[in-house]
């Protein structure tokens, strides 16, 4: 059949092949365009002869029963350019004799197609969940964000894919200039360019989780190693004449944020308890005139065992002796009395045992800034007028939540996470975001050509294009549309292809190795150790950027929960001891200075109570004033912490598809 | 295309990301969350001693004793016997005597010339708080210038 004939055929949606039997005429086809767009179905833009029955009388095109869907076919010659579509909308100039029908190649199952092939896409550096918000994790469109790819409908087989706006994925198409069907039109020439560059993406984002963790630390050795000797103690122990073994805080108590004791015991060496002696006896006293006298004792103490350094505040003591003689002068009887008491203030030597448990719930963000430079050909005469976009919305979830049954921090004791190697996917992703913009917006120049019929079976929008004409030179670039119009009133067939070229300056970057800083990479792998001067591609099958990856720098407490803690790990503000027993001592000798007995002993009972009491308060008094108080503070186990990276990117190495400078 | 389609280009929408989870962090108050470990135990504690010593002398009163009565010759330095040259004494052999309150768990006094201290319930004993004790001698016995006139004859105490 002679080249540009188009053929029209109404099919049932099912006839998904097209074959010799759709080669026919169902309408009279006066005018159509077949069109497709970058990221969008082709359609069919046909104006046929209204439609009649067999009576000749006018039909309804979308009434019931009729087919909607058509293959389209366009003879180039060597091959055809086939499309098939359903009829969509209400055909416009419906009373007049020639009508205007629309077909678009768009599948029913459009969704179903982009739910699944999204799942495909679903893959770490292009995709990162873990920055995007839950419920938009299944939305297809999504998904694109990091790559430099469209959706791709093809116009006959319907089937949903996705094409690199860079780079197709079905070939090259050439246009060499040269050969006969290399050459292109002279007319339909065009070159635009439809924006500036973009230079420049500053990117910034934040990672957040909570940091969890749960332990003890034995603090008593630190404690102890303190305040013995600041209070001048036993070995092993703590001396103060307030700080007695009831005041050492109990299980569950809390002792900072976060903090509670987890096993506290305390001792008093000495046993304070007080206990009564007593002691009775038969003795002979001597009268003196050479008789004795038969006489009887009791002795009695309430006393306890009184701790070295106790405080002695008040003392009396009463001695008594009495002997009767009878008439003739001898001695008859004999009596005395003795009774001490002292106020003791004892000194509280403690054994103490602190054991402190955590519970950490730590709020910790990283901020991740970088800037990537494209290295692309300038537009403007100054570069530095060159765009630059910002992205600082990216912040994550909480990554210690689990994603698809995993929490993207694995152990949530950690204090990095984009030093980790699932973290280091989350800063190639940033970089994939930053890469998908820069490249797209490199894409400047597009050039508009005219190819011989016969070229156009080749076009497609998942393919290249390489163009040599003399007007432009040189020139590859993706196909960004395609369209072929025949216009009934002329008969002339027009086709039209765009390209999209990209203006870097090409070349692409290498890894680096970099300067291990610990030992040789053989002896532990590249794993384990930190690195100078590394840099790593951002994608293995990917060479147009690469980046330094960070070193864990967190600006926290240093607390890693990964290790044991001790007591030196966790102690934020260290130990003091306030009011050690030298202090107490002094204070309260000045306090009880002049107090005394009005006499010794006692007048009576009633004066020396009085006087136990005074002293009583007295010394109360002054102990409140300088009690022995052990202060110190813990690392918080609910702060929140911000470390800041900023990155080392590379510069995108962007492809050459059209040189200005040469231009 | 002016048509029905949607149009199916990517768009990302600005509400694609996690709302945000925190604030900027509060500065670390140095004070907060500082352990104190102290406590206002302690005190006086009274140790008192007493020690008392009492005690007072025994004398026992005599409220009866036995008496024998005999009658003594002068003894001449040729042994003879002068009748005419007597005296007539009494000779105690059993002394009661009222000892008076007992110190308690003391040791029992001793009786005179180092005698043994017989004690005896008899006919009083222990009534009340006095305690009796009879006291035993040797009786007196009869010589060539001794003669015993009188036996076992019992004499109260005026106060007895």
């Amino acid at each position: 059949m002679p080249a540009g004939l188009p053929y029209f055929a109404w099919i049932d949606a099912g006839e998904t092949t097209f074959g010799a039997e759709h080669m026919r005429w169902d309408e009279a086809v006066f005018s159509f365009t077949l069109a497709q767009e970058e990221g969008d179905p082709a359609t069919l833009t046909a104006v046929v002869r209204r439609p009649v029955n067999e009576a000749g009388a006018m039909v309804g095109l979308l009434g019931p029963g009729r087919k909607i869907w058509c293959w389209f076919a366009l003879d180039c010659g060597p091959a055809l350019v086939k499309f098939r579509g359903r009829l969509v909308g209400i055909p416009t100039s419906i009373f007049e004799e020639l009508v205007t029908l629309v077909f678009v190649a768009r599948p029913f199952d459009v969704v179903a197609q982009k739910e699944a092939l999204a799942e495909t896409l679903r893959v770490l550096p292009y995709y990162d969940p873990v920055v995007l918000d839950k419920e938009r994790r299944k939305d297809p469109d999504v998904v694109l964000e990091g790559y430099t790819k469209i959706w791709h409908y093809d116009r006959e087989t319907h089937v949903l894919t996705v094409s690199d706006e860079i780079t197709g994925e079905d070939g090259l198409v050439e246009f060499d200039g040269a050969s006969e069907t290399g050459k292109i039109l002279y007319d339909g020439l065009g070159l635009t360019l439809t924006t500036g560059p973009l230079t420049r993406v500053d990117v910034s984002a934040e990672f957040t989780w909570t940091q969890q963790a749960v332990g003890t630390v034995d603090l008593t050795s630190y404690i102890i190693g303190i305040a013995q000797f600041a209070t001048e103690g036993q070995a092993g122990s703590i001396a103060s004449y307030t700080l007695t073994a009831d005041s050492w805080p109990k299980n569950k108590t809390g002792i900072g944020d976060g903090w509670e004791v987890a096993e506290g015991r305390c001792y008093e060496n000495y046993d304070l308890t007080l206990r009564q002696w007593t002691e009775s006896a038969t003795l002979e006293v001597e009268t003196g005139d050479g008789q004795t006298i038969q006489a009887t004792s009791t002795h009695s103490r309430n006393s306890f065992a009184i701790p070295p350094g106790s405080m002695v505040v008040g003392y009396d003591i009463k001695d008594e002796w009495n002997v009767s003689y009878n008439e003739d002068g001898d001695a008859t009887g004999y009596s005395s009395n003795f009774s001490s008491t002292a106020s003791v203030l004892p000194l509280h030597h403690i054994t103490p045992t602190l054991v402190a448990g955590y519970k950490a719930e730590r709020q910790c963000t990283e901020l991740v800034s970088f800037s990537l430079i494209a290295d692309v050909q300038p537009i403007l005469t100054d570069p530095e007028d060159g765009e630059a976009m910002r992205i600082d919305d990216v912040r994550s979830v909480n990554l210690t939540e689990a994603i698809d049954g995993e929490a993207p921090i694995g152990d949530p004791r950690r204090r990095s996470y984009i030093a980790t190697e699932r973290g280091n996917q989350s800063i190639e992703h940033l970089i994939a975001l930053a890469r998908a913009h820069l490249m797209k917006r490199a894409r400047v120049v597009e050039i508009a050509f005219a190819p011989k019929l016969a070229r156009m079976p080749e076009i497609t929008l998942r393919k290249n294009v390489s163009l040599i004409e003399p007007r432009v030179g040189e020139a590859v670039g993706k196909i960004i549309g395609y369209s072929i119009a025949l216009d009934g009133s002329d008969g002339r067939v027009q086709c039209e292809v765009r390209i999209g070229c990209t203006i870097g300056y090409g070349g692409s970057q290498v890894e680096l190795a970099g300067t291990p800083t610990y030992c040789s990479i053989d002896y532990v792998g590249t794993d384990y150790q930190q690195f100078n001067d590394r840099v790593v591609l951002f994608d293995e099958g990917d060479t147009s950027v690469g980046y330094q990856p960070p070193e864990a720098a967190p600006n926290d407490d240093g607390i890693d929960f990964l290790s044991a803690l001790r007591a030196e790990d966790v102690i934020d503000i260290p130990l003091v001891v306030e009011n050690p027993p030298r202090d107490q001592q002094s204070y309260i000798l000045q306090a009880t200075l002049g107090h005394t007995l009005p006499r010794t002993p006692a007048a009576d009972e009633e004066e020396l109570q009085k006087y136990y009491e005074t002293t009583s308060e007295l010394v109360g008094a002054a102990l409140k004033q300088v009690e022995t108080k052990l202060i110190f503070k813990l690392k918080s186990m609910t702060r929140e912490f911000e470390s800041d990276y900023e990155l080392q990117v590379t510069d995108l190495k962007i492809p050459t598809g059209y040189d200005l400078e040469a231009a | 295309m002016p048509g029905f389609e949607t149009i199916v280009r990517p768009v990302v929408f600005p509400n694609i990301r996690p709302v945000p989870t925190r604030s900027l962090p509060p500065e670390d108050d140095p004070e907060k969350g500082k352990c104190t470990i102290g406590g206002g135990g302690g005190g006086i504690i009274a140790v008192t001693e007493n020690k008392s010593v009492s005690g007072s002398t025994h004398n026992p009163k005599e409220i009866e004793r036995t008496v024998d009565q005999a009658r003594v010759h002068q003894k001449n330095d040729d042994g003879t016997i002068n009748e005419e040259n007597f005296v007539d004494i009494e000779v105690a052999n059993k002394i009661k005597m009222k000892v008076g309150a007992r110190p308690g768990g003391g040791t029992p006094f001793t009786g005179f010339n180092g005698d043994d201290v017989v004690k005896t319930t008899a006919d009083r004993g222990y009534t009340g708080d006095d305690l009796i004790e009879n006291y035993r001698y040797e009786p007196v016995k009869e010589k060539d210038n001794i003669k015993i006139k009188k036996k076992n004859i019992i004499k109260k105490a005026e106060s007895a």
